[in-house]
């Protein structure tokens, strides 16, 4: 049964994470070219000063990049769902329906982490062989709390999209973005660095919410 | 399971609104900051707010260490003052300026430091072409920055150095002005394990490395490079239990600050001003400045003066509304993580009233569905 959910999932996303998945890589080929850029034109040592004398990363290009992967594909996946309310055979199925939800977003979490984890990869290989170790661990280490809010971004749009009621959904929008906000508002390299085991139980305790807007949707609470 | 996500949902939305609400309050309410800066009159002994005196002219005359080139404009520029000589050339050669935020102490730093050449060839300060890092076997090893290759020579020729002059590895804290836009380069103060304070930098491509004479009994945590147009000091270091020392070039002599002053730079923003009569310290924090006149010479303390900060009108309103707050960052540091403050029962009356109007709503919800459900 679960097998034959992941299938159905995949199916839906499948074009939606090819693009993510290219798009992702692309813009990581976008910001290692600027760093490309800077060496060429400045030197190696350019970007080490820069990086140590002016805190910056040369990776700003993909500072919004997770969020908005999060947000698109969560749509992407849960949309079709509500569309003539089509999640009621979903529910219909003879398991638990907080499974099969929890199944739902694991697919989608899967694809996240697949593409997140490819673009961090790629940054990280790129900048080992070009600055210390040290300096490389700081630039994952900051980009990390920008994957989290990709994240947050993909669980709360699931949550709003599963939602039936307008008011609800409004609700659930302003705390999403709140949420991902929160992973922006220091901008100096691993600010986060503290509670980022705390922030990833965190976003991850709210896939739970979609949960809640599915038991409302099978109480009929619908506009 | 519903149970778990209806608390997640509660959870959220009341820590989005415990951050949120505070904000949106203090958007909409900034409070002006309007601090008074405090100058020490070698006239009259006594502070004197500058910004706020009408009569310039007398503002000019009793802060001259601040005012000189008003004064030198106008042609009032006296010889001598307290004994000593007063012109352009005086003042310059006596000015310290120093500043550090609490935001440049509290925050990560990559455990690489670049290192300058103190001589280079040129007249202009240069680029620095290297970096270092202390390695868990106890080396002062140096990087390459163009090629990302170790430079054993140097790093060999830097850890016997600063292991002949005592230094314990590694270094926990660290301080200089890496820039090429200064008048001279001085390297590195750091402390190293066990607490004593080393004057490390390059020149011509060797260690110069000098131990600062603390007493024993003293082990300093923090150090600041000052690299000022005075020259006679190198900088300041803060012990364990946070009292200041002023670290002198000649000699390496640390002169604790008088008694009874301490600064946390972990909480306090430092501004240390240097002139031909005396050092002015001011220490700033959430709730007001502390300032602290040393006389140039002696050391000694010559006046102090402590400023609260007045409380405003909506930050008192505030108190009645929101019982607590939540924040993600501070003006006082750079990183980022939840915190809780500004505790005041005063707003607990509110929320008590909030709480049980919520309550009733809800009962009568609930009475009104059964009633409809008996129907």
């Amino acid at each position: 049964m679960f097998k034959a959910l992941y299938l159905k999932e995949y199916l839906k996303t499948r074009r939606a994470f090819a693009v993510c998945l290219i798009l992702g890589l692309l813009f990581a080929a976008y910001a290692m070219l600027g760093i490309n850029r800077v060496v060429a034109t400045h030197g190696a040592d350019h970007v080490w000063l820069i990086m140590l004398m002016k805190d910056q990363l040369f990776v700003d290009a993909l500072k919004y990049f997770p969020p908005v992967i999060g947000l698109a594909l969560g749509i992407v996946q849960m949309r079709p769902e509500m569309q003539s309310k089509r999640l009621r055979l979903t529910l219909h199925l003879p398991v638990s329906n907080n499974r099969t939800v929890m199944t739902m977003l694991s697919v989608g979490t899967l694809e996240l982490l697949l593409v997140f984890g490819l673009q961090l990869a790629a940054v990280a290989v790129y900048y080992s062989g070009l600055i210390a170790s040290e300096m490389t661990a700081r630039v994952v280490a900051s980009m990390l709390p920008w994957y989290l809010a990709g994240f947050t971004a993909y669980f709360f749009s699931c949550a709003v999209c599963l939602e039936g009621r307008w008011g609800r959904r409004i609700v659930l929008s302003l705390m999403g973005a709140a949420f991902v906000c929160m992973f922006y508002f220091q901008g100096t390299p691993e600010a986060y660095n503290g509670m980022l085991a705390g922030a990833f139980i965190a976003v991850m305790l709210t896939a739970f919410l979609s949960i809640g807007s599915v038991d409302r949707f099978k109480q009929g609470l619908t506009n | 399971m519903k149970y778990l996500s209806k608390t997640i949902f509660c959870i959220v939305l009341a820590a989005v609104l415990c951050w949120f609400l505070p904000w949106l309050y203090a958007l909409m309410t900034p409070a002006p900051s309007n601090d008074p800066f405090y100058g020490f009159s070698p006239v009259s002994g006594e502070w004197v707010n500058g910004r706020e005196m009408r009569d310039k002219a007398l503002r000019d005359s009793l802060l001259p260490q601040i005012y000189y080139r008003d004064l030198l404009a106008k042609d009032r520029l006296q010889d001598s003052l307290n004994g000593k000589a007063m012109s352009a050339h005086s003042f310059k050669t006596h000015e310290i300026f120093f500043v550090n935020s609490p935001r440049d102490v509290v925050k990560r730093l990559p455990a690489v430091w670049l290192m300058m050449e103190s001589m280079p060839d040129g007249v202009d300060l240069e680029d620095p072409k290297e970096i270092f890092r202390f390695t868990e076997d106890g080396r002062m090893e140096f990087v390459d920055i163009a090629s990302n290759t170790v430079n054993p020579a140097r790093t060999r020729r830097f850890t016997e150095t600063l292991r002949a002059r005592g230094f314990s590895f590694p270094a926990t804290n660290l301080s200089a002005n890496i820039t090429s836009r200064k008048a001279y380069d001085e390297g590195y103060l750091m402390v190293d394990s066990e607490g004593k304070v080393f004057h490390v930098k390059q020149q011509g491509g060797r260690p110069y490395v000098a131990a600062v004479n603390l007493p024993d009994s003293v082990k300093a945590s923090r150090v600041f490079i000052w690299e000022e147009m005075d020259r006679s000091l190198l900088g300041m270091a803060i012990d364990t239990a946070n009292r200041p020392w002023l670290i002198q070039r000649d000699g390496y002599q640390a002169i604790p600050f008088p008694e009874g002053i301490t600064v946390d730079p972990a909480r306090e923003a430092i501004m240390v001003m240097g002139n031909l009569f005396n050092l002015t310290c001011r220490f700033t924090s959430q709730d007001g400045a502390r300032w602290y006149a040393l006389d140039a010479d002696t050391y000694k303390l010559l006046g102090s003066l402590d400023y609260r900060r007045p409380r405003t009108a909506a930050s008192e309103i505030a108190d009645y509304i929101f019982p607590f707050t939540l924040s993600f960052t501070s003006s006082y540091d750079s990183l980022a993580y939840p915190r809780i403050g500004r505790f005041s029962a005063k707003a607990l009356p509110l929320w008590i009233a909030v709480a049980a109007v919520c309550l009733i709503i809800g009962y009568r919800r609930k009475s009104l569905k059964n009633r409809n459900n008996h129907v």
